[in-house]
């Protein structure tokens, strides 16, 4: 459960957004309509002015990005100098979560991730593949996701995959979309436009 | 004709004239076998070791400051360490002796722990480190700036610190931007002479006893300590010259690699 309210400024842009909901929200503007700068804001890179972000109940506007929970997946969000394995499970060797065999197999498979090698030397589609999965290995409590499905050529197919293995270890999904239509693979839409955003049932 | 072309390269040898005449005579009509006695290599040794030693503690003390600089935005950090460079370097070594001085309770406690900058390889070192940061810094700092910051995002995201996300995601991949940061740094130290020529005129410690820092042993040869010193001094300056260069060199290629 995700309960965001937030203005916040970036030059001459203004924010005042509101989401709220579990599952999976997708948030839909064209560009420039201040999606990136949304998810910024939630994830901590961008200084608040007013409002909160709570995740599952607990309020972690004034925590550091670190402690948030909260994980922001862009198309650049990979280790260019570790293999796809390593990179897959950096996140909970940090918090120094076991790491089970059976959970890394099946994101794998079920995200079509059947390459290895140096993350630096892959595709982009490839890459977006491992920084997904990564995030979702590590269990946060939200995965904030900018533009990361943009190279998959089963981009649909990935979403609806990767919303259900985020169900089942009850991670929250935003992400961001130029195509209001994308509403149809998520449990929530917002449309945001000049920084505003609206809500859409 | 291309004049910015023209005229930055007529400005870029006026700048390496001395230098190139310097070689010339150095190597040429005033080289003296004075100019290259165990002594003069001796000390060409002494310079090398210590800048490379005061490299390294550059690199392992301010590539944090650094990156910190470059990701956050504290101007007050950031205007301190110019301090250093806007001062005449003999005052940093007159500063260090002060510091380390019997007269001093700073150099009373120093002095009780066997801390001693005077005429020792460590007050050489610690006069170098001083001397080289700000330029590592001022190396490494842009380097940071210019990476993409979306693989740090993601770690911090993932739970890292800042200083874990620094040692585990951003050096493996600023290898060829701490060499080249290193090796500035190292060419800045080699080429110091005013705080040196203080705190350290010559070290007494093994395995250097007796011997000054190259910069000094040039002045020293220049000032007359031998008869015939300033053909020794030229000989001496050139043989330095050839020793720096590949560092610089070095530096440089490193950091064209590094873009």
């Amino acid at each position: 459960m995700i309960e965001v309210r937030v203005r916040a400024h970036a030059g001459h842009f203004r924010l005042a957004a509101e989401v709220n909901g579990s599952g999976v929200t997708c948030v839909a503007g064209r560009n420039g309509a201040g999606k990136t700068t949304l998810l910024r804001a939630m994830a901590g890179f961008l200084k608040i002015d007013e409002g909160h972000v709570i995740v599952g109940g607990l309020d972690v506007t004034r925590l550091p990005v670190e402690k948030k929970g909260v994980v922001l997946v862009t198309p650049s969000s990979t280790f260019q100098h570790l293999d796809v394995d390593s990179h897959l499970v950096w996140g909970r060797k940090l918090a120094g979560k076991q790491i089970l065999e059976d959970q890394v197999s099946k994101a794998k498979s079920e995200l079509g991730i059947d390459f290895g090698g140096r993350v630096g030397k892959l595709s982009l589609g490839m890459r977006e593949r491992v920084s997904l999965a990564t995030a979702l290995l590590t269990e946060p409590k939200v995965i904030l996701v900018d533009e990361a499905f943009a190279s998959l050529h089963d981009r649909e197919e990935f979403i609806t995959a990767y919303s259900r293995l985020l169900v089942g270890a009850r991670i929250d999904l935003v992400f961001s979309s130029q195509d209001a239509s994308d509403g149809k693979l998520a449990d929530h839409l917002y449309l945001i436009d000049e920084g505003v955003t609206t809500r859409n049932n | 004709m291309n004049w910015l072309r023209a005229v930055s390269i007529a400005a870029v040898v006026l700048l390496l004239i001395p230098i190139a005449v310097l070689l010339y005579y150095g190597l040429g009509p005033f080289r003296s076998p004075a100019g290259y006695t165990t002594a003069v290599f001796r000390s060409i040794e002494l310079s090398i070791v210590a800048s490379a030693v005061a490299a390294l503690i550059d690199f392992a003390l301010f590539t944090p400051v650094a990156y910190y600089l470059a990701r956050g935005n504290d101007a007050i950090v950031e205007s301190l360490i110019d301090i250093p460079v806007g001062i005449p370097h003999p005052i940093i070594g007159v500063a260090l002796l002060i510091l380390d001085s019997p007269l001093t309770p700073t150099g009373q406690f120093l002095l009780f722990l066997g801390i001693n900058f005077f005429n020792t390889i460590l007050g050489l070192v610690v006069a170098l480190v001083i001397m080289s940061a700000p330029i590592y810094i001022k190396a490494m700092q842009p380097f940071f700036e210019s990476r993409d910051a979306s693989a740090e995002e993601f770690a911090m995201g993932l739970g890292a610190s800042r200083m874990r996300t620094l040692v585990s995601i951003v050096l493996p991949d600023s290898v060829s931007g701490v060499v080249s940061a290193s090796l500035v740094a190292m060419s800045r130290a080699l080429g110091e002479f005013g705080s040196i020529s203080i705190i350290a005129f010559y070290v007494l410690q093994y395995p250097f006893y007796g011997v000054s820092p190259a910069s000094v042993t040039i002045f020293q040869l220049f000032n007359g300590a031998i008869p015939g010193g300033l053909n020794a001094a030229v000989t001496a300056s050139a043989a330095m010259i050839l020793v720096a260069l590949p560092i610089t060199v070095a530096g440089h290629f490193f950091r064209r690699r590094s873009r």
